[in-house]
Formats: C-alpha cells, structure tokens, sequence
C-alpha cells in the first residue's frame, strides 16, 4: 500500500511539480509533500547517478519521496533559477557538483551562487590524467615534454568546466600548453580519448578504471594529496614532478533564506543516507570518496573553494565579458 | 544466459507484461506532443529501483521502441510530430491522411517502422563491434561533415523554390544561436532574458512549427464547412506486394538509420531527413514527395526506427551513452550495481541479452498494439477540425509545459506557432526550418571543436578520409536536384 502510495504522488508531483510548488508554505510538519530535487543536468550523468542513489534511500524511511526534476542547460542557470524561485520552504534542493562555484566565477550562472546556501557535501571524486592505451606518452613528464617540443598535446574539455579547470591547472607547473578541445559531455570526451581524436582526457577516476584495466586508456597521473587506492600504481602529479590538485566534491543546496531547521532536516537525511549500506557500496563501485561534510567545516570549504575557483577563472581569462 | 534463453525469459509472463507496458506507454507519449520517450524512461526510472535489473531493463527498452514509434500516429493523423524523429513523416503522412487514406498511412508507417526496427536488431545482434569502431572514427571534422550533407539536403527539400527553403533553413539555424555558447563557454544573444540562457528547446519550437501554426490556421477559418474524412481503416495491414514494392527503399532507409544511430548526438532525427531525401532522390515520382508520396512515409518511418538499434551499440559495446536514452539505460543499469564500461558486454552478457531480446520483442508488441489501436485511432479523423483544433492546443500546451516545467516553453511554442503561421503565409517550407534549427548548432559546435583540434586549420577536412567521403557526397548531393530538374527539362524539351 505504502509503495502504490509513493508512485501514484511521485507520477502525480512529476508531471504538476510547477505547478504544486507556487503553493504557499505552510506552518506543519516538513516535509509536508514531496520534496523536489532539482538536477541542473540531463538524467543518466554522473551527478545524476548519485542523486538517484539518495532519492532512493531517503525516500525509504522519509515521511515523503524526493522527487528528481531533471532542468539541463544555461551554465546550470535553468535548474539554479527553479530552486531560487521556487519558495524557500525546504521543499527544493539543488544537487551539483563545485562546477556551480566556477560557473558562478564565470559569471555563467546567473542567478548567483550566493543566492544559494550549501547543505552538504556527499562525497568527492579526484580528477586523473588520462592519456589512450596506444599513447606514446607513459609518464607525465613524456606528455609535458611533448607537449613544450610544439607537438599538439589536446584536451578533450567542456570549455569552462571542471575538466577544463584541470587540464589548466595540470598543466600550470610544467608551464605547458594544452589545447582545449570541446566536447559537451563526459562520455564524449571519453569516446574522443577511445578514437585517438585527442590525446589527453582529465576526468574522475571512477570513468576510466575499467579502460585503465583493460588497457585501452592508461591512467598517468592522479591530481590528489595521495595515490588512489583504486589504482595503487599511478603516481600522484606531485610524485610525477609536477604538483596540481583538483577534485569534484558533489554538493546539495537550497535557497538561502530557507528556515534552519529545514535545512537540518535534510542535512540529516543526507548523513543518515552516507551510513547506508547500498550506498557505501554504490560509492565504492563507483570509487568515490564517501566523505560527508556539513556545518561549519562545510561553509568554509565553499568559501575556500569560492576564492580559489574564482582566483583560477580570474587567471585563465574565463570571466565572462 | 544466451540469446535464445534470454528470449525466453523476456517471454515469461511478468516480464512480457512489464514489456507490453512499457511499449503501451512509449506509444502514448509518443504520440502526445511535447512529451518524448525519453522523457518518460526518466520519468519511470524511480521505479525501476524496485524491479529486477532484466525487468528493469526490458521496461525502459519498450518506453524507448514504444516512444519512437509512437511519434507516427499524431504525425500522420493531425501533423504533429510528436517526436522530433517523425517530422519527415508529417511531410507525406498527413497529405495521404488528409486525402482519405489515413488507413493506409498509418499502415504504411507501421510496417516501415517494424521492418525498420528488425534490421536495426539484426545490425545490433550481428554487427556491433565493427560498428562501434567505426563510430569512434567519427571525430569533430567527421561530425562536422555529417552535419553538412545533413543541412543541404534542404536544398532537396525545398519543392518549388529554393530560395525560400534556403531562407527557411537558415531561419531555423538563427532559431538554434541563443543560450550558452558551449564552445566559449559565455551567453550569447539572451538580450538579459535569463529564461533564455538555455536556448530554446527543440521540442516547443517544432510543436509551434508545425502543430500550433496548423491550429491557428484551421481556428481562423472558422466559415469554411468542416472537413470530414471518411475514416477508411483499409489498407492498415499492408499486403505483401507492399512490402516487395518497397522493399528497397525499406531496406536502403534502414541502413540509412542504422549508420545514424550510431553517431553520438546525430541520432533519429538526422536518419529520418537523410533516409528520406535519398528516397526523394532517388524516387520515379520525387513531384509526390510533400503531397502524400507513400515512398516518403515509408522511408522516414523505416529510418527512424533503424536508429533505435543503433542508438544501442554504443551502449553495449563501449559501455558508453550514444545519446539520452542510453544515458538513462545506463543509469538503471548503474541503480542495480552494473557497472557500464569496457567490459560491459563480457561481464553482463545475461542483460546484453536481454536488451537485445526485449528490442526485438518490443517491436513486435508495438505492431501488434499499433494495428489494433489504429482501428480505432483513425476515427479521429471523422472528427470536424475546429474539435481537433482545440484538443491539440490543449495538448500541446500541456507538453511544453510538461517538457522542463516551465511556463516559458509554453510562450515559445505560441510564439512560434505565429512563426510558423507565417512561414506559411510567405510558402516558406517548414521541413527546412526544422532541419536547420536541428543541425544548424550541431554543426556549429562540431566545426569549433574542428576548429579548436587543428589550430584554425581547414586542411584536415579534405585530408581525413572520412571526412573527405562526406564532403564529396554533400557536393553531389547539393548539385542533384539542379541537375536533375535540367536533366528532365531536357528531355521534354526534345522528348
């Protein structure tokens, strides 16, 4: 009966969300109807993946089912502009990863990172240097110093993305060129990798461990403080030669004059969630770093995050005119 | 689990019946406008978590046959596409409708789409991991070419004058610029209007296009005397002969659709246009073609459904996504601990066989629910105009609504619905607006990535075989059509 319960609101609160989310707040319990997690990307991504995990496990012991709306587009704008619109009850949440601090750097996501407040962070993917199987570069320093002999070294990257903030970031202490090339998603960039187009992709660990295994893809460089234990092989850059860092921490808002303890709410069903079996595993299958931040500790990261993103944007000319 | 036994499972009662759901549902959404099959295998995928992975599986692959197909019907009966991909079928579907076939039209799109999806199965089953390397060739240049023989098929496109589908088709292109610059990563042309940092969607602006402008046009008539259509439900079983008369053009637009599927991001809609304007081109009685030419329908409706095998390798082979449908298999593979990948197709052989299986199958139920349901589908065409008028305005409204749940799609598809109207008034033909509003980006963001790779450098364009083939084939397939029209004026004159 519970289980009808939950697929006959879900169907109904997908198709009219818009619609039921004009309704006033009310004074009663929260969540006093489902609870509209808004994904600025299309279905079937990575960060999407991970939403679904959650909507999965909360919506088991939450009074209410969380509910994906899928809004892709606009530098993240489009869903960004649904959850800073709808009101600030506690019922939209935001899920996307640090890209929003970068894009908000940019000045892409127009309506402002600060007009959202962060809830939590719900694990972390380290980004890798990944050069294709048949590469004649086996090390870091082959790629970097191929790439200062005038060879065209090219990155397969969303131009203003993450991936592109890496390639640029990787490359800063060897004081190499990489040519950005630009391909929408990360599975395009994978198959531009799979079809020699390019030469070097830099995504998260999780995307090319199995190529890495079966050795279509070479992993040559891990962008973290330590090895992964995934590929105990792969040096980090800073072993390579060439300290960088860049990671993906996956982060869940709301708008910013939402009541505290709504936030708590959910802050919890978040926690609660990271304890769940199926999610620890999902999380190791995918090989993300399950670690949960929230609080103060949480507030301080994005304030850091927000000062060196916006630092690298600055510094790599990507600030909108 | 082999083949034949994965058959067998999908067979069993419980699953068979989460596949004839999935196919019922598809071919609702499909035919509804604004909403996609795609759409509704997001939509379902929250259920799926409490299915088995196989029945998981079967589901969304039936949503997905379903949904294709589905695009037909509203096609055909009331020239809406209800998907993207059937928008060649509005060409020639509803003129044969409209003329007092709309058996036959159905019928003929039926079978086509069936006959479409069982060759896209056998390529699926037989030929995927050529396929899926030859996919990988295809890079930004490759792409771009692509792209190009794609956009000058307006010219083939264009009946009576060019210039007006050139203007058409480059309107559309216009259409495609606003929104978030992909390859600068900047806006551009929002004019501070923040609901257009996303572009305009695709969806509103066809269904403006071509659903809305035929409401305006059919409310603002109201004196003329309402047309009534026998609903001739003949010709809804296509006889044998049929299928031998058309054998050819089934066989060449399904491997037309096959080829197309499996370039990521080009998909079914650029399948149908290319299978179509062949046939245009190669036809007897290419004058048919826009007037309710059976060779139109037929061609369209067999590319279409050809992709839906072909959208499906790269899953299988790669472990990668072709396109949203894959992405969203993809996830509810990922939901049920399956990791996508390399070894995808090694590892998980017993749901490889089951997507194939559920393929094949899903397209049998589809016919099946499609003949029957057009039985009764076809008397909507009995139904006065201004009735179905009213009905696809509420619909469509609903489906740009339904679409991201913003109300600013809604105002798009009026807007273009009055765009439509006009292009009308002028004789401006709307397959080429589509056409370009759906390539027109597509070879923008390809030629930039092109770009980007050689330094600004044109010179691999003509140096990558690839890419070369296809620029040939654009030149001669941009010079056809003149030549043609000469070539028969020709013969009159000394005939």
């Amino acid at each position: 009966m519970k289980r009808r319960n939950f697929l006959t609101t879900s169907l109904a609160a997908a198709t009219i969300g818009g619609l039921v989310g004009a309704n006033v707040a009310r004074a009663q319990a929260f969540p006093a109807k489902p609870i509209k997690v808004v994904l600025p990307v299309a279905a079937g991504g990575a960060s999407d993946a991970i939403a679904r995990l959650f909507q999965k496990v909360i919506s088991k012991s939450s009074p209410q089912p969380l509910v994906i709306q899928n809004m892709p587009g606009g530098g993240f704008s489009i869903g960004g502009r649904e959850v800073t619109g709808s009101p600030p009850d506690g019922h939209s949440v935001f899920m996307i990863h640090e890209g929003l601090i970068s894009a908000d750097a940019q000045g892409v996501f127009t309506p402002g990172v600060n007009s959202l407040v962060a809830i939590a962070g719900t694990g972390r993917d380290v980004y890798s240097i990944v050069v294709s199987g048949s590469s004649p570069f086996k090390t870091l320093k082959d790629l970097f110093d191929a790439a200062k002999s005038g060879a065209p070294i090219r990155a397969a990257v969303n131009i203003g993305g993450l991936n592109h903030l890496s390639s640029l970031i990787a490359a800063e202490p060897a004081k190499a060129t990489i040519r950005p090339v630009q391909f929408s998603s990360g599975a395009d960039s994978l198959r531009a990798l799979l079809g020699n187009q390019i030469e070097v992709i830099f995504t998260v660990a999780s995307d090319v461990f199995d190529y890495h295994k079966s050795g279509q893809m070479r992993v040559i460089a891990i962008m973290g403080d330590s090895r992964s234990p995934f590929l105990p092989d792969v040096p980090t850059t800073a072993e390579a030669g060439f300290p960088s860092r860049s990671e993906l921490n996956h982060y869940w808002w709301m708008h910013k004059d939402t009541p505290p303890d709504r936030i708590a709410w959910f802050r919890d069903a978040l926690g609660a969630a990271m304890k769940d079996d199926e999610i620890k595993r999902a999380f190791a299958a995918r090989l993300i770093e399950p670690v949960f931040t929230s609080g103060a500790a949480l507030q301080a990261d994005i304030a850091k995050k927000k000062l060196v993103l916006g630092e690298l944007v600055e510094r790599f000319g990507l600030k909108q005119k | 689990m082999s083949l034949a036994e994965a058959f067998i499972a999908v067979l069993q009662p419980l699953p068979f019946w989460v596949l004839s759901l999935g196919v019922l549902l598809g071919i609702i959404v499909g035919a509804l406008p604004g909403m996609t099959g795609g759409m509704l295998m997001a939509l379902a995928l929250p259920f799926t978590y409490y299915m088995t992975d196989a029945n998981a599986i079967t589901l969304l692959i039936g949503m997905y046959v379903g949904g294709i197909s589905g695009g037909l019907i509203t096609a055909t009966l009331m020239r809406i596409p209800g998907e993207p991909s059937s928008v060649m079928t509005t060409l020639d579907g509803y003129p044969l409708a409209r003329a007092g076939q709309p058996g036959r039209a159905l019928g003929l799109g039926i079978s086509a789409s069936v006959v479409g999806g069982g060759l896209s199965w056998i390529a699926l089953v037989l030929l995927s991991p050529p396929l899926a390397k030859l996919g990988l060739q295809f890079g930004p240049f490759e792409n771009f070419a692509l792209a190009l023989l794609a956009l000058v098929m307006i010219s083939s496109l264009s009946r009576g004058s060019f210039v007006r589908g050139l203007i058409a088709g480059l309107l559309g292109m216009l259409v495609g610029v606003p929104g978030v610059d992909e390859s600068s990563g900047t806006m551009r042309f929002t004019f501070g209007i923040d609901a257009l940092a996303g572009g305009f969607n695709l969806l509103p602006v066809i269904l403006g296009i071509f659903a809305l402008s035929q409401v305006f046009a059919d409310l603002m008539a109201p004196d003329k005397p309402a047309m009534r259509v026998a609903a001739d439900r003949r010709g809804i079983l296509i006889s044998l002969r049929d299928y031998v008369d058309h054998g050819w053009n089934m066989l060449r637009s399904g491997l037309i659709g096959i080829f197309m599927g499996i370039m990521p991001g080009v998909g079914a809609s650029i399948g149908s246009i290319a299978a179509y304007t062949t046939a245009r081109n190669l036809s007897k009685t290419p004058e048919k073609f826009g007037k309710g030419s059976e060779e139109g329908i037929v061609a369209s409706e067999t590319a279409n459904n050809a992709t839906s095998g072909g959208t499906l390798i790269p899953v299988i082979t790669l472990g990668l996504p072709g396109g949203f449908t894959d992405a969203v298999l993809l996830a509810a593979l990922m939901i049920h601990n399956l990791q996508p990948g390399p070894h995808f197709f090694a590892n998980n052989t017993r749901i490889v066989h089951t997507i194939m299986a559920s393929h094949l199958l899903a397209h049998v139920v589809m016919f099946a629910i499609m003949v029957v349901a057009s039985l009764w589908i076809v008397r909507l065409m009995e139904i006065p105009k201004q009735y179905i008028a009213t009905m696809v305005l509420v619909l469509c409204v609903i489906g740009a609504f339904a679409l991201n749940g913003r109300l600013f799609d809604v105002w798009v598809m009026l807007a273009f619905g009055a765009v439509g109207l006009a292009l009308e008034y002028v004789r401006a033909p709307l397959a080429p607006f589509a056409i370009g509003l759906i390539l027109g980006p597509m070879a923008e963001g390809q030629f930039r990535s092109a770009m980007m790779m050689s330094e600004g450098s044109l010179a691999p364009l003509v140096t990558r075989p690839i890419s070369l083939t296809l620029l040939i084939a654009t030149l001669a397939l941009f010079a056809w059509p003149f030549w043609r029209e000469r070539h028969l004026r020709r013969a009159k004159i000394t005939g």
